[in-house]
């Protein structure tokens, strides 16, 4: 990991929240976590801090008297910017400007900030965490809190940690992920591999441990530290989804919490009405519709994020059981990132006015045998028929081809058009028997795509 | 008031004297015509509806009348006529819940006192137990118009967390106060509470009957709490080695009782249908599906996703070539919709067309999902 591994000596803390909803959830949840020992008052005993809250002019009111507000601004100062706001109206959007904002604005305090979301409950100890990767050199910390319902867990969650003298509440991280788990969320729950359900923004999938654990892999984690290297803001959709790519041009220094024994937070969430918004679905329909938002959405970082096993527990599991599941987790999300590559071959190809290639792997794709089959980690070379040499085979073979009776024959057919590695038109013309190259070396990030006028056959391929 | 609404006040007016003059046909033939046009206008319908029965058109009044009760379900003079209509037509059970509405409503109405009277509510006081009396006992109807007025105003500025914590506020004099519950219901629905949403929808629908609104709400709510809880409890299963609360899954029948009962006062409700259409569908009875799919695209047909749950359950059913026609007109409405284009794929496939499947497939990588309340996954 490159980086300056100088100690960080000053951090400031910024939080975006307005309305009764978020700014009571910030005051009876988040401020008191993050009072606990382990968190801001050990911080501060060290490091120069500051807060920053954007929030709405009543809003200011409410938080100024909390006693908890009163009790953190013995630790920092705090600075309160009013801003503009209709309760819940384009929350997201909104707040990321203003977290963008004090980011620039700290630019030449060279002040790292640590984003605070005003809906998470931390456990204790995660702040001085984030502080000792800081120093470590990683320029962004990146994790999500496990989504719990607000009205379940709540009251649980009150009963189960302990209180101080000043209001504020300390959980250890394996307790705050029993409860995380009890009362999950049935976002969570639903993105989980072994549910007969998905939601319909799979940006993350759960893989379960039984005994008292799960293991994440997702596209979105939202950054809890930032120490910006660049400034290029303009882009960005969201916390998870575009800030740290505008942020951080070396991604080898960002840390992803892989243990949440290392961070653990929760995030609170009403338990939704949307819960139409989950549909049935099977393994193949989870992969692709992860797939799918994957190639419509996703950033570099939220591409290098899914590669990133995540193990969340409250038990002590041994590390053969935790191996097991991942090596099912790497090939699901392997096959969801295969699957998101072959989505950005058949967009290409059909850019390059193929119908008949593309619409085979397609087909195979939704359909037939190939999400199972393809979890292809690096470059690949696709060779498509062009419409014509199929054509000329006819529809009916064609049909006959994709069908279920002769999958082993279309699998070798497949493999035959679609070879590992990289492959020039050069060095792809041996490979080919009598077919011919029409239209070569076109990309799809690292898969390469060449068109050629008949389709290979096995004996192509045996005399190459 | 807007300019439209203003315009739109005179004229009625104007028509109601017309009629009033003696001017019938006429005035009836131009209030059809306003009531096409804005036909979720509940002053309308009611004029329209008492026009209708003064002149021997019960069934049609009834009709008509329906959908101004829709239309303004907190309206406790809608109810009481429409139990007048009720009553002409025979129609006892219906007129007494609309009665026993209008009395939660507005319950110190002589008029409405009298009809109780009159057609033996007593019954169906000692059926319910405790009704009517015991909804607003003594010395509770204290600031009753007052509390009303504030609370629905609240709802109608949309600000949720004033309206509950007004609704709480009387619901601590006055617990059974059916606005209150109805409006806390709205606004904890936008915190997506879901418990505390059914429990205020489940007061409503007791108190009363005739809101086909929230029989049809609850049955959404018990029916998503359903599908969320055996979501959840999928988890449990899989992670936690203890017994989870999720594991105790909600009956069906419960939601599905609360959608006949929506459907039994507002049979014309397409949504109720489609919704019922859906919880069927979970309860397996695909057969009860695919009627009330039909009934909803047929009641509404330029709505999507009844063409589209509709073009489903026929394919279910294996009838492909008629879910194909079907399926073809939702995508001709919505050429984006990305489930559609996906249900086309696996109808072409069932059909043998493997390659069509694949290019239909392959046309919809580029949109983004379509998730909806309304549709039936």
């Amino acid at each position: 990991m490159a980086g300056n591994k100088l100690p960080v000596e000053q951090f400031e803390i910024v939080t975006v929240l307005w309305g009764a909803r978020f700014v009571d959830r910030f005051l009876s949840m988040t401020l008191a976590t993050i009072l606990a020992p382990g968190n801001i008052p050990a911080l501060a005993n060290d490091r120069r801090l500051s807060y920053r809250i954007f929030t709405g002019e009543n809003d200011e009111r409410r938080l100024r008297a909390s006693p908890l507000f009163q009790r953190l601004e013995q630790f920092l100062p705090v600075n309160i910017s009013v801003i503009s706001t209709r309760p819940d109206d384009g929350k997201y959007r909104s707040a990321i400007q203003h977290y963008i904002q004090a980011m620039q604005d700290t630019r030449l305090a060279l002040a790292p900030t640590i984003l605070l979301q005003p809906d998470a409950i931390w456990a204790d100890g995660a702040l001085m965490r984030i502080a000792e990767l800081a120093d470590a050199g990683y320029a962004a910390i990146m994790t999500d809190g496990l989504r719990v319902i607000a009205e379940h867990f709540m009251p649980a969650f009150e009963d189960a940690s302990l209180k101080g003298a000043d209001g504020s509440l300390s959980i250890r991280p394996r307790a705050l992920m029993e409860l995380a788990m009890d009362f999950i969320h049935p976002y969570e729950a639903s993105v989980t591999w072994n549910s007969k359900f998905i939601h319909d923004v799979p940006f993350r999938l759960h893989w379960p441990v039984p005994g008292g654990g799960i293991v994440t892999q997702g596209f979105c984690y939202n950054p809890i530290y930032l120490a910006p290297e660049k400034y290029d803001f303009g882009s960005v959709k969201a916390m998870d989804h575009g800030l740290v790519d505008a942020a951080i041009t070396n991604l080898d220094r960002v840390y992803y919490c892989q243990d949440s024994d290392d961070v653990a937070l929760v995030s609170i969430d009403e338990e939704g009405y949307s819960g139409a918004n989950y549909k049935r679905a099977d393994r193949r329909q989870k992969i692709l519709t992860a797939a799918s938002w994957a190639y419509r959405e996703a950033t570099p970082e939220n591409l290098l994020a899914a590669t990133k096993p995540v193990r969340r527990h409250f038990a002590e599991i041994d590390e053969a059981k935790w191996r097991r599941v991942e090596r099912v987790s790497r090939a699901s999300m392997g096959a969801v990132l295969t699957s998101r590559k072959i989505f950005l071959v058949l967009s290409l190809m059909k850019r390059q006015g193929l119908t008949l290639a593309p619409a085979m792997l397609a087909y195979l794709l939704y359909q037939g045998p190939l999400t199972g089959w393809l979890r292809i980690p690096g470059p690949m070379t696709v060779f498509a028929p062009a419409d014509a040499a199929l054509e000329a085979l006819g529809r009916a073979r064609l049909n006959d081809l994709l069908s279920s009776e002769n999958k082993a024959e279309v699998l070798d057919m497949l493999a035959m058009h679609m070879r590992p590695g990289h492959l020039t038109v050069d060095q792809a013309a041996g490979h080919l028997g009598a077919a011919k190259i029409i239209k070569g070396d076109l990309e799809a990030e690292d898969w390469t795509l060449h068109i050629i006028d008949q389709p290979l056959v096995a004996s192509a391929l045996e005399r190459t | 008031m807007t300019d439209n609404q203003a315009a739109s006040d005179d004229l009625l007016h104007s028509v109601i004297v017309e009629f009033g003059g003696g001017n019938q046909d006429a005035a009836i033939e131009q209030i059809w015509c306003m009531h096409r046009e804005n036909r979720h206008d509940g002053g309308i319908a009611h004029a329209l509806a008492l026009m209708l029965a003064q002149t021997g058109k019960p069934g049609d009044a009834i009709t008509v009348l329906r959908r101004a009760v829709a239309a303004e379900f907190l309206n406790p003079d809608y109810y009481a006529d429409l139990a007048n209509l009720y009553l002409g037509a025979d129609d006892q059970g219906r007129a007494l819940d609309c009665i026993q509405t209008s009395l939660a409503l507005n319950p110190v109405d002589p008029k409405l006192q009298k009809m109780a009277a009159l057609i033996s509510l007593d019954d169906r006081r000692s059926e319910n137990g405790d009704w009517p009396a015991e909804l607003y006992p003594g010395g509770q109807l204290e600031d009753f118009d007052a509390d009303g007025r504030a609370i629905t105003g609240l709802l109608g500025e949309g600000d949720y967390y004033q309206v509950i914590a007004e609704g709480r506020r009387i619901l601590s004099h006055r617990p059974g106060d059916v606005r209150a519950h109805y409006c806390l219901s709205v606004a904890l629905q936008s915190y997506n509470h879901v418990g505390q949403v059914i429990g205020h929808l489940t007061a409503v629908s007791k108190w009363m009957p005739a809101f086909a609104g929230a029989s049809k709400g609850l049955g959404d709510f018990l029916h998503q709490a359903w599908r969320l809880k055996s979501i959840r409890g999928d988890f449990a299963n899989a992670v936690l080695d203890r017994r989870s609360e999720n594991a105790d899954i909600l009956d069906l029948s419960e939601a599905a009782g609360r959608y006949r009962s929506a459907l039994h006062h507002q049979p014309e409700d397409a949504r109720t249908r489609l919704y019922y259409g859906n919880l069927l569908n979970d309860m397996g009875n695909a057969v009860g599906a695919i009627e009330q799919y039909h009934l909803a695209a047929r009641l509404e047909p330029g709505w999507i996703s009844a063409q589209f749950n509709l073009a489903r359950a026929m394919m279910n059913a294996g009838e492909l070539d008629h879910a194909l026609e079907r399926v073809n007109q939702v995508i001709g409405m919505e050429p984006e919709f990305r489930e559609a284009i996906g249900l086309k794929a696996k109808l072409l496939a069932l059909k043998g067309d493997l390659v069509g499947a694949g290019m239909t497939h392959q046309a919809a990588i580029e949109f983004a999902p379509k998730f909806s309340t309304e549709v039936y996954f």
